[in-house]
């Protein structure tokens, strides 16, 4: 028998194609949706590895529910997947992740025995790639007016969260935008396309 | 001077004097008039036969650098200080330097026109007696303008207050309930009409969505905030402020003694200019103080004893400073155009400034009076309407579209337009007060695998903008004494009281460490949400928010 495996991923459809795949490699899976129910499950039996996702909705991200899972058992191996190519897209940093936990981009995997091989050298992983993994052209400042614009807000209310001045809106989008590669006036809507290129960046094309 | 009116000044000076043209164009209002009348004055004593014409042809001549300096001084250290208080000092040394400016080109386009004679003594007293008037005028316009729009943000804030407080009101009695049925009685019907008008016509799902988006703009459009404009003109401002205290006598005297002496030494006789300047100030001091007497004891007499002050100031000085100080026949009434002038000018700003930065309280409760009780209710209730309607005019796109999408058969459109009006009528798509104690559940409840929790809460409804506000804080602080403080049990207390709710989170954490926190992001998180603290102890770190209900 394989390794024991918690799958959390709160997309359903995703969720029960990878828990039958990773079935389908010897993987022993337990499959859950959300952190407390994850937490539930790791305390009642704890796996030798959890695939966790990054973003799970509202409260604890994938990389808080693994910095729990490492406290209660230090030896877990750890993969965060992801279709998030930038955290910082999602207000999270990299800074608390665990050590020696996996960081794989969803839209990277194009054959599920690289997912397996990671939960298989998860336990093992001594540092973590996370530092190493792609990363946008983005500053921090850029990727969160990023995020509030594709949200749908206005530069006045980006300028009210952020608590900046509507002009530093204006230059952060213009430069977001240049950082991005979206020219100015060539008969595309700039902030359409800053939107789509969020939504590219977190690995939801349009 | 206390904290209140620093905020204030630092306020009006952080918010408006960037204010572009603004105070430059007010300057001009004041320039342009009291500049010319200083210039008749002054080119009539000297060459016989000077025309009118060529006056104001230097007059205007004199404004060019001004205007330059205004506009270089705005397009370089002003642009910078849009954001940050721009010191008092620097403003006066601006005003200093426009003073000069005006002062020394007004003597080179008059030897230019020729309707001046040259005289380097003059010349430089000119210049260093505009220089004076520049330092004292400019700073006081500036401070009295942009004062006036402190107040209108000020009163704005509070009357925002003041409806945010009798919508919550209204929330607690639950009379939003009856807004919520005045909102959606009078659509009943038409909707009504819609569903019938649908089932009648072979009807394309596409064209039933679009009437109901249609209806669901209208409903929003209409409901638009009524601009909630504070109208606080500068009228009003001077008025207030004359009432409470009319004249700011050593303020007055400061700027206004130095610019007499510089005349009357220009154009008087020495030793007898610096008597009469003198003199004629100790007749201010008394007019001035005169009047302030008055309208202590008898406040309602200020109509009358403001303008008398004024007056006889005016009489008093202007001869006294002539005849004592020797000045010619020739000019004096010139002169005594000037002083009426400038005297009155000091006057009012120098009441706007003093009475705003000293009673400022005072002055914005005068301010306020129009705003009683009863038009506070109606904003509110307007306020609670337009949440509705707005809710309304969401729910009714939202749900129809998803109906109509979902329709096996396109002709009982009909039937989704009455299921959603069944819908709205019980209220089910209308965001109801929520409970603090429900906020902080659905806050907390994500985090209670990885972390305990106590909760110290009442058991009080507040607006749903407000528990939005609560779950924010919450879900921010939880997050950070679990990512950066590594805590285990996280105290959260929430008590609502008056106008506010004050949220306090503490964690057993290991305290906090400089450098740690995501730079910025959760201090943007609480500032948006309400005035906020946070205190680092051995261990463990408390966070306290005061949300403004």
């Amino acid at each position: 028998m394989g390794r024991s495996v918690l799958l959390v991923e709160d997309d359903n459809l995703v969720r029960a194609a990878l828990s039958a795949g990773l079935a389908h490699h010897g993987f022993e899976v337990t499959a859950v949706a959300d952190a407390r129910t994850a937490m539930a499950a790791f305390t009642t039996a704890p796996t030798d590895v959890a695939v966790l996702d990054l973003h799970l909705g509202a409260g604890p991200t994938g990389i808080d529910l693994a910095v729990g899972m490492r406290q209660q058992a230090p030896a877990v191996g750890l993969v965060l997947l992801t279709s998030f190519t930038d955290p910082r897209l999602l207000r999270t940093s990299l800074d608390t992740i665990p050590e020696g936990m996996l960081y794989l981009v969803k839209q990277s995997i194009d054959d599920l025995s690289l997912l397996a091989a990671a939960i298989d050298a998860a336990p093992d992983a001594k540092t973590s790639n996370a530092t190493s993994a792609p990363r946008s052209p983005l500053t921090a400042a850029q990727a969160d007016t990023l995020r509030l614009l594709a949200a749908g807000l206005s530069n006045s209310e980006i300028a009210r969260v952020r608590v900046v001045t509507e002009a530093t809106v204006e230059k952060t989008i213009a430069r977001t935008a240049q950082a991005l590669g979206i020219a100015h006036g060539d008969g595309v809507n700039q902030r359409v396309a800053l939107a789509r290129a969020y939504f590219r960046l977190i690995g939801r094309t349009t | 001077m206390s904290r209140g009116p620093v905020m204030l000044l630092g306020a009006t000076l952080r918010e408006h004097i960037g204010g572009r043209w603004a105070v430059s164009l007010a300057l001009f209002i004041i320039y342009v008039p009291l500049g010319t009348i200083a210039t008749i004055g002054n080119l009539s004593t000297t060459v016989q036969g000077t025309t009118l014409g060529s006056i104001l042809l230097a007059s205007v001549i004199s404004l060019v650098p001004v205007g330059l300096i205004l506009y270089l001084s705005d397009i370089t250290w002003l642009r910078h200080r849009r954001q940050s208080p721009v010191p008092v000092l620097s403003v006066v040394a601006l005003g200093a330097v426009i003073g000069c400016a005006r002062s020394g080109s007004m003597y080179a386009a008059s030897l230019w026109l020729g309707i001046q004679e040259p005289d380097a003594a003059l010349a430089w007293t000119r210049t260093i007696s505009g220089g004076l008037q520049g330092a004292a005028v400019y700073p006081l316009a500036v401070l009295a303008f942009s004062l006036v729009a402190t107040y209108r943000q000020q009163r704005g804030q509070l009357i925002s207050a003041q409806i945010s407080w009798e919508t919550r009101r209204l929330q607690d009695a639950r009379e939003w309930g009856e807004i919520r049925e005045g909102v959606i009685a009078p659509l009943s019907g038409e909707l009504l009409a819609m569903g019938s008008d649908l089932d009648q016509r072979v009807i394309s799902i596409d064209e039933a969505s679009t009437a109901v988006r249609q209806r669901a703009h209208e409903l929003w459009g209409e409901a638009q905030p009524r601009p909630l404009e504070p109208r606080i003109h500068l009228g009003a401002a001077i008025i207030a402020s004359l009432r409470i205290r009319p004249f700011a006598t050593w303020l007055i005297l400061a700027l206004w003694l130095p610019t007499a002496l510089g005349t009357a030494l220009a154009v008087g006789e020495i030793p007898r200019a610096p008597l009469g300047a003198l003199l004629s100030a100790a007749f201010i001091a008394m007019a001035f103080e005169a009047g302030n007497a008055v309208v202590r004891r008898w406040p309602p007499t200020w109509l009358i004893a403001v303008p008398l002050g004024l007056v006889a100031a005016i009489v008093l000085t202007s001869p006294s400073l002539a005849v004592v100080g020797g000045m010619p026949e020739q000019g004096r009434a010139e002169y005594s155009v000037i002083n009426a002038v400038w005297l009155t000018l000091l006057v009012v700003l120098s009441a706007i400034v003093v009475g705003a930065l000293r009673r400022g309280e005072e002055v914005l409760a005068d301010m306020h009076v129009a705003v009683d009780a009863a038009s506070v209710e109606t904003l509110a209730q307007e306020e609670e309407r337009r949440r509705i309607v707005h809710e309304v005019a969401s729910a009714l796109h939202g749900t129809l579209q998803g109906r109509l999408v979902t329709l096996p058969n396109p002709d009982t459109a009909g039937d989704a337009v009455r299921e959603t009006l069944a819908l709205l009528q019980s209220g089910g798509a209308i965001t109801s007060p929520t409970r603090v104690r429900d906020a902080a559940a659905s806050a907390l409840e994500p985090w209670d695998s990885l972390l305990e929790f106590t909760i110290e809460c009442s058991d009080e409804v507040v607006p749903s903008s407000v528990a939005q506000a609560i779950v924010d804080v919450l879900e921010e602080c939880v997050s950070n004494a679990f990512r950066h403080g590594q805590a285990r049990h996280v105290h959260c207390r929430i008590a609502v009281t008056g106008a506010a709710v004050e949220v306090t989170v503490i964690d057993d954490g290991r305290g906090g460490v400089a450098g740690e926190e995501l730079p910025g992001l959760g201090s943007r998180i609480l500032d948006r949400c309400g005035t906020w603290s946070r205190t680092y102890g051995a261990a463990g770190t408390t966070v306290s928010i005061v949300i403004p209900a």
